[in-house]
């Protein structure tokens, strides 16, 4: 899941004064600290010394009450308005939640993965798991799109490191969108705001960098073809037209490893552009054998890109429980704090793929279909083109890990979780 | 034992001690009123506001004298804002630009436009390495010097811009005009016109 709407905590305003405690004792006022100087000092005002003790007081009284007041309609006001949200919208997610995590017990991903271990992390507190990717020596490497860090942690899940500095430069990065592991070992991580990426040595030491504004993208996936020895960028966010308005155009750009621009495939789909779905095409790609697989969410057709820079349509999920989006996102309407569980909703109209992994012989795409269970996955055989197994099931599959296990998952959702468990499963056909 | 009372306390203060007080707060209102004061009339001096409704003040005085990298010769050299009767200098961050790519033909019409002793059009890179800095130009290949910032000097100040390209028209006397990122074809043409209508004379 790509880059979502950032969300605003509501502060009730005015808290500060409602914690100035006053107190009545045999009929005078005895107030904290600051009260307490304060009518000390306005007794030294002339006209204020003029008044008898007994008005001096209620004046004081007065204004104690006058700034309680004021304070009680701002949190009056304030709760009256959030009642007055539309909740509507969550509800429909919640509901859709509730009716998945109902029907755990008929979960059948142990039909096709065999659970090998559970692995908590631990140590940061995720706030948001929008990328996990798996270094050859079962290193996890973890994107928080919320928090806008690359993280590391052991192969037990405790927390290691931050993957470079936030910041704006070489070795810095504004809103990391993928971290993968590249040629001996080292991590490369894709900035999405500053359009760079950084490569780390295996010590976490700033490597290199390579910009790829120049082709006019925001990179949301990155994937790195050790057999080539290149870089997949995908992403268009600000490919725009004169007026400024997104127009859409190659998805896919490949770059060698020290940076080099070689060329951009795959341009957005003319009819994706009626319903503005620039903002929704994080793909599901996998790499294997220097064979580039790819979907866009919204499409279940999956691409094959070749080493000799050919793509190609490989599968067309015809018969599959994938529905394509219908109806246009209006985010222009939606208050920023309803806006995660509006587009939350607004997913459930369709069936968004959200992963593929080569595995074998055979390609597996995964989808949410809240069909009883969140997810449908779909495995395909290669050499017959045919989808020999479909299942249900509420874990997300997160990545094809380079030590060769398959990882899930274990949460029903992969924001605002307390801990975060990731299932390690090994591949059954 | 003393209870509590309000009116013990007020002996504790004496009006010698509110009028210190006063005096202070009326003190620091006066320092902080002419810092800004002083802001305000140095004519080096660009107060930005960014999208993110934060803001912050520039004083690009700094850049006369400082010596940068000038890309297309990799020799070193010295700024120097007083070579032209108005220079024109175009902040890039490579990595953080979108618009650079739209805008970069307004710079180079104003650039090859005019004799460099009337305008100067310079960039200067920042937020970024030699290696990104080498092959951003060559695939932009700008009709314009373009300086690269390794500069610690010029990274200390408070001078470069959160977002760019921010561009800055600077006479003999000062900055004449100053603006950020232009996303609309419109706009872009619109600054062009700006700085050609701003151009001082030397002798102004």
């Amino acid at each position: 899941m790509g880059p979502q709407f950032p969300l605003i905590t509501t502060t009730a305003q005015g808290e500060g004064f409602v914690n100035a405690p006053v107190t009545f004792q045999n009929g005078h006022a005895v107030s904290p600290a600051a009260t307490t100087i304060f009518l000390n000092q306005a007794r030294k005002l002339s006209a204020f010394n003029h008044l008898s003790r007994r008005w001096q007081e209620l004046l004081v009284m007065f204004l104690i009450i006058q700034v309680v007041l004021v304070v009680g309609c701002n949190s009056a006001k304030l709760s009256g308005l959030q009642k007055d949200r539309p909740i509507s919208q969550s509800n429909a997610y919640s509901l859709a939640l509730q009716q998945a995590k109902d029907n755990a017990s008929s979960d059948e991903l142990e039909s096709i993965f065999k659970g090998k271990a559970r692995l908590s992390l631990s140590g940061q507190n995720i706030k948001s798991l929008s990328i996990l990717r798996v270094k050859q020596d079962s290193t996890l490497l973890v994107v928080d799109n919320e928090r806008r860090v690359a993280e590391s942690y052991g192969p037990s899940g405790t927390y290691t490191g931050t993957v470079g500095e936030v910041g704006n430069g070489p070795g810095k990065q504004l809103w990391p969108s993928d971290v993968i592991e590249v040629a001996n070992q080292s991590v490369a991580v894709s900035d999405f705001q500053g359009h760079r990426v950084n490569i780390f040595a295996n010590d976490g030491q700033f490597r290199s960098s390579f910009i790829y504004t120049t082709q006019n993208f925001s990179a949301q996936r990155m994937v790195y073809d050790a057999v080539n020895g290149c870089f997949f960028l995908f992403g268009n966010r600000w490919q725009t037209s004169d007026n400024g308005e997104i127009s859409g155009a190659d998805l896919l750009h490949k770059y060698d490893q020290n940076g080099q621009f070689i060329a951009s495939y795959f341009p957005f789909p003319d009819k994706a552009k009626s319903l503005d779905l620039y903002s929704f095409n994080s793909p599901a790609m996998d790499l294997s054998d220097g064979v580039l697989y790819i979907a866009l969410p919204f499409d279940y057709t999956i691409y094959r890109l070749d080493k000799s820079g050919e793509m190609k349509a490989l599968f067309q999920g015809a018969n599959t429980a994938f529905k394509e989006p219908t109806v246009k996102l209006e985010t222009e309407k939606i208050p920023r704090e309803d806006a995660y569980n509006y587009v939350q909703t607004w997913r459930l109209g369709w069936t968004p793929i959200l992963a593929l992994a080569r595995i074998n012989d055979h390609l597996v795409i995964e989808y949410q279909t809240f069909d009883k269970l969140r997810y449908t996955i779909d495995v395909w055989s290669l050499p017959s083109g045919n989808i020999v197994k479909s299942i249900k099931t509420n874990h997300l599959l997160l990545t094809r890990g380079a030590d060769g296990y398959i990882y899930f998952l274990d949460n029903l959702e992969n924001r605002g979780q307390s801990q975060y468990e990731i299932l390690q499963s090994i591949p059954q056909f | 034992m003393r209870s509590f009372s309000p009116y013990l306390s007020s002996k504790a203060v004496s009006t010698k001690t509110i009028l210190s007080a006063v005096g202070l707060f009326f003190l620091a209102g006066l320092v902080s009123a002419s810092y800004f004061r002083s802001a305000r009339n140095n004519p080096y001096c660009v107060r930005i506001s960014g999208a993110d409704g934060s803001s912050s003040s520039i004083d690009l005085s700094v850049l006369e004298g400082v010596t940068l990298i000038n890309l297309g010769s990799g020799q070193r050299e010295q700024i120097s804002l007083r070579s032209s009767c108005n220079t024109l200098v175009v902040f890039i961050s490579p990595g953080d630009c979108p618009n650079c790519l739209k805008e970069r033909s307004v710079w180079e019409n104003l650039a090859t436009s005019y004799d460099v002793s009337r305008l100067r059009v310079i960039a200067i890179l920042v937020h970024t390495s030699a290696e990104e800095s080498k092959s951003f130009l060559e695939f932009l290949n700008l009709k314009m010097p373009v300086y690269y910032n390794d500069s610690d000097h010029l990274n200390q100040q408070p001078l470069i811009p959160k977002e760019t390209p921010f561009k800055t028209l600077i006479g003999r006397e000062g900055v004449l005009l100053a603006q950020g990122p232009n996303p609309k074809a419109n706009e872009q043409a619109e600054f062009g016109n700006k700085v050609r209508a701003t151009l001082r004379n030397c002798g102004e």
